[in-house]
């Protein structure tokens, strides 16, 4: 009782009661559901077990976006289920939580773990930060682009966890109470927004890309380069983080005049931090040397070998200990990839996406017509199925978990490329990089969730500007699928 | 106070249970002679008197009531008890009616260890157990008619029983009866807590071995947060021992803490726990009527359920109280209650107190789906268990604890 204090629910017991247990009576009535929906007969043109596969995809689906139990527990449900409707051996269906992917992010995390543990990550914040912020703008922008570069090496949520220390100290050296100034607002948000777009950058800057990746390989059998993917996402990126300063520095008053008293601060917290460990020192070059074989040699020697490598590495020179990595390593959605995966295979090997995508082929054809028609534009069918897809891939990012966005949106999305006779690989980006951008709502992200947490922004201080960043960063997706895409020979 | 109160003459109390009980609390009964003779129940009675002065008799209407038998005052009781081929009969000067005897428990002279008997701590009235881990003279002065069935003492006692002690006499009593409630009184009132801390580990220890409702009795604490505490830790019901909150004048109720502030944590205390399950006691006997009367407007405006309580049935001989004059004060409780809309269902079968709902038989007031309800939660087989299941599960549902 002593490091924990009572809280008691004093609402009305029938309200605390509905509250309490309305997941339970959700989850019953879910379950109540799938099993009158995979007892009725298959639809028309699709096999029982094409069927059945509808049924654990809406099953997953509703599970994922309400978070009625935790994502990694629906992953592994997706397993289970997949066997138990005999849509797939079980000994098939697990065997999907021993691909590339799984392993790629896993190794991705242990290293983050490193960064974090040996204090790495927050000497190069501090580091973008070195010689003095000289106007309040400028501390924006550095912000911006510190958070989004070191989210290029390790998840977003790590990034952003590190830096809201950092931004929080930079809050109270201006004095400023939660709630109480407009340029502390903008701190926070800066740091969340670096986070998001420098997300997508790379394969480790969250699980979405790796996931794609697993899915990709495992429907498709290709791959996508580590360097490929940067060509396609920087050119993304930048401008977005152009836009972001735009958008921060004109929605929110700049209300300081000086940041001397940040430059204290952070000299200050650099003085702290004392000499460059041993421990930092080998995390940065397994790291940098991890980086340079994923962007050259990746392809050749496959991503989760070389995160595996870079790990043993790792624990030879003795940087991290297993409990580290226990501790900072997010094993849920290790789980859930191997859940996700194992889903969209399913759904493919059943002929369910060959279904859907048949299903849904015309629509594109439809509105790339009408657009002819009615507005002169010659757009492509293909084109106007990426816009559509990225849009509802975007709008799904929202309201659930970006990884889940990934694993629902993308095997159909697979299945759309080979009735449109695409490059399937196209679809990951597609896919992929918009479900990474969700800068509207505290629960898109975990990095703005966590500028949230800090209690300095209200929650119009993130929907306005949020949804500014979602329409322009859907804008700019579309203009780089339109003319930067072919430039990279990625033709449609 | 008389509009909804029904006065009855002296003799037709045999008519109405509630004057009954009241009437028996305050004279006692003389019991014959031949009983302790003949009478298995009442030889065991006999073996412990020291322990248990009273003598548990259940009226008609399911009325139960804890009546002084052994005491002096009692020889000139208007009520006798005769048995007669295994029947009772309680006859009064012109009536009489059948009663039944609750069984005296047979444990009560075993030991709970080496130094005190369960007697000595432990007091059954059907399913209802009282507790003092404060030790005998505690028990004594709290429930002993000799001292007054109505009246409170304060907890002087010191702690005498481990919890595993608790848990396994409760065990013994449940082999010989069924408990529904049990009663658990700190034994010391200091610290900002009331002394609901000193009981705590046997409030957690009973919930977690016993399916049953838990009151305790302790003093209002200084802190909102004890109150959650004794909440959150178990038990079902408090009864707050305020004393009297208005005839103090300039004194106040506790030292540093006014009349107000009593009745702001009393108000958080409603806030906390099931509707009707706050009571305190009122103390009456050696104050005008009119401040009892203010004190169960105050409790009651803040739905608090109180439990009319006399310092000592000496002050009620002292001061000449009759039946008839007390009568009243108990039909106004049950009439402030109902007007404030308070539960009046927990524990309300209780021997030792006239409980709140008895005041029906006072008001005149026959609520009977409130009794049917009532007598279908205090059912052995379902209600009660019923009754702590619900009173669980609400408390399951509404704390949580949070790391500071």
């Amino acid at each position: 009782m002593t490091d924990s204090r009572v809280i008691i629910d004093r609402r009305p017991i029938t309200v605390v009661f509905i509250s309490r247990t309305y997941r339970f009576f959700l989850l019953l009535l879910l379950g109540f559901a799938f099993y009158a929906f995979v007892s009725a007969p298959p639809w028309a043109g699709l096999s029982p077990e094409g069927y059945k596969a509808v049924g654990a995809f809406f099953l997953c689906l509703i599970l994922w976006v309400t978070q009625l139990i935790p994502l990694a527990i629906t992953g592994l449900l997706a397993v289970a289920i997949v066997p138990l409707l005999g849509i797939m051996p079980a000994k098939q269906a697990f065997s999907y939580f021993g691909n590339d992917a799984v392993f790629f992010i896993l190794g991705a995390f242990i290293l983050s773990a490193a960064i974090l543990k040996t204090g790495l990550s927050t000497r190069l914040a501090l580091l973008f930060l070195k010689g003095g912020v000289r106007s309040p703008r400028q501390l924006i922008w550095r912000i911006l682009v510190s958070s989004a570069f070191l989210s290029c090496l390790m998840p977003e949520h790590a990034v952003a966890a590190f830096f809201l220390p950092i931004i929080l100290e930079m809050a109270r050296a201006l004095e400023y109470e939660p709630f109480g100034g407009s340029y502390g607002r903008t701190l926070f948000l800066a740091m969340a927004w670096g986070c998001i777009i420098g997300g997508v950058v790379t394969f480790l800057g969250g699980g979405r890309a790796p996931l794609a990746l697993g899915i990709l390989k495992e429907l498709t059998d290709q791959d996508i380069g580590f360097l490929d993917w940067m060509k396609t996402t920087v050119v993304l990126a930048v401008p977005m983080l152009g836009v972001a300063f735009v958008v921060l520095t004109f929605y929110f008053r700049i209300d300081v005049e000086s940041v001397e008293g940040i430059n204290r601060a952070l000299e200050a917290r650099r003085k702290k931090l004392g000499m460059t460990s041993w421990g930092e020192k080998w995390v940065l070059l397994i790291l940098l040397l991890a980086v340079y074989f994923w962007m050259f040699h990746g392809l050749k020697a496959g991503l989760a070998n070389i995160a595996i490598a870079a790990v043993v590495i790792l624990f030879t020179f003795k940087v991290v200990s297993w409990k580290d990595v226990e501790e900072y390593v997010n094993w849920g959605i290790i789980l859930m990839y191997g859940g996700a995966i194992c889903l969209g295979r399913a759904m493919d090997s059943s002929g369910l996406i060959e279904w859907i995508a048949q299903k849904f082929l015309h629509y594109p054809e439809i509105i790339a017509t009408h657009l002819g028609n009615w507005f002169g534009i010659g757009v492509p069918a293909t084109y106007v199925l990426f816009v559509l897809l990225s849009l509802v891939a975007l709008f799904l990012t929202e309201m659930m978990s970006n990884s889940a966005v990934v694993a629902v949106l993308l095997p159909v999305a697979i299945g759309l490329a080979h009735s449109y006779q695409l490059d399937p690989r196209l679809m990951a980006y597609v896919v992929a990089l918009p479900a990474g951008l969700a800068f509207l709502l505290p629960i898109s992200t975990p990095a703005v969730a966590l500028a949230y947490s800090s209690g300095y922004l209200r929650i119009k201080d993130i929907l306005i500007p949020g949804l500014m960043m979602n329409i322009i960063a859907w804008l700019l997706l579309v203009l780089v699928m339109k003319f930067w895409w072919p430039y990279l020979g990625m033709r449609y | 106070m008389t509009e909804t109160f029904r006065p009855i003459p002296e003799g037709d109390y045999f008519k109405n249970p509630g004057y009954l009980k009241l009437d028996l609390m305050l004279n006692g009964v003389r019991v014959d002679p031949s009983l302790f003779q003949k009478s298995l129940i009442l030889k065991e009675y006999r073996l412990s008197p020291s322990l248990c002065g009273n003598l548990d008799l259940i009226l008609p209407e399911e009325t139960h009531v804890s009546v002084p038998y052994q005491e002096e005052f009692t020889i000139h009781s208007p009520y006798k008890l005769r048995g007669l081929h295994g029947k009772y009969t309680l006859s009064g000067r012109e009536h009489s009616a059948v009663v039944k005897i609750v069984p005296h428990p047979s444990f009560y002279d075993e030991r709970v260890n080496s130094a005190v008997r369960i007697g000595d701590v432990a007091q059954c009235h059907g399913g209802y157990v009282s507790l003092a881990l404060g030790g005998h003279r505690y028990l004594q002065s709290h429930l002993n008619g000799s001292s007054g069935a109505l009246s409170t003492a304060p907890a002087t006692g010191r702690l005498v029983l481990s919890v595993d002690e608790v848990i396994g006499l409760l065990d013994r009593i449940r082999k010989e009866t069924a408990i529904d409630v049990i009663t658990l009184s700190a034994w010391s009132a200091k610290g900002e807590d009331g002394g609901i801390l000193q009981i705590e580990p046997y409030i957690r220890a009973i919930k977690a071995s016993f399916n049953v409702l838990l009151l305790v009795e302790v003093h209002l604490p200084n802190v909102r947060s004890m109150i959650d505490q004794t909440y959150a830790m178990g038990a079902d019901s408090v009864c707050y021992h305020l004393g009297n909150l208005c005839s103090h004048g300039d004194q106040p109720p506790a030292p540093g803490r006014s009349t107000e502030q009593e009745l702001h944590l009393l108000r958080h205390a409603v806030s906390i726990f099931p509707p009707g399950s706050i009571l305190s006691h009122i103390t009456m006997g050696s104050r005008p009527f009119a401040e009892v009367i203010e004190d169960i407007g105050l409790l009651t405006g803040i739905k608090v359920l109180p439990i009319l309580t006399v310092e000592g049935l000496e002050v009620v001989r002292q001061k000449g109280l009759t039946t008839a004059q007390l009568a009243p004060l108990f039909g106004y409780v049950y009439n402030a209650a109902k007007r404030a809309k308070i539960t009046m269902n927990w524990f309300s079968r209780l021997a030792p107190f006239v409980a709140p709902i008895e005041g029906r038989f006072f008001s005149g007031d026959s609520p009977k789906l409130k009794l049917a309800l009532l007598n279908f939660y205090q059912s052995r087989f379902l209600g009660g268990s019923i009754s702590a299941g619900l009173s669980n599960l609400r408390r399951k549902l509404r704390v949580r604890e949070v790391k500071k």
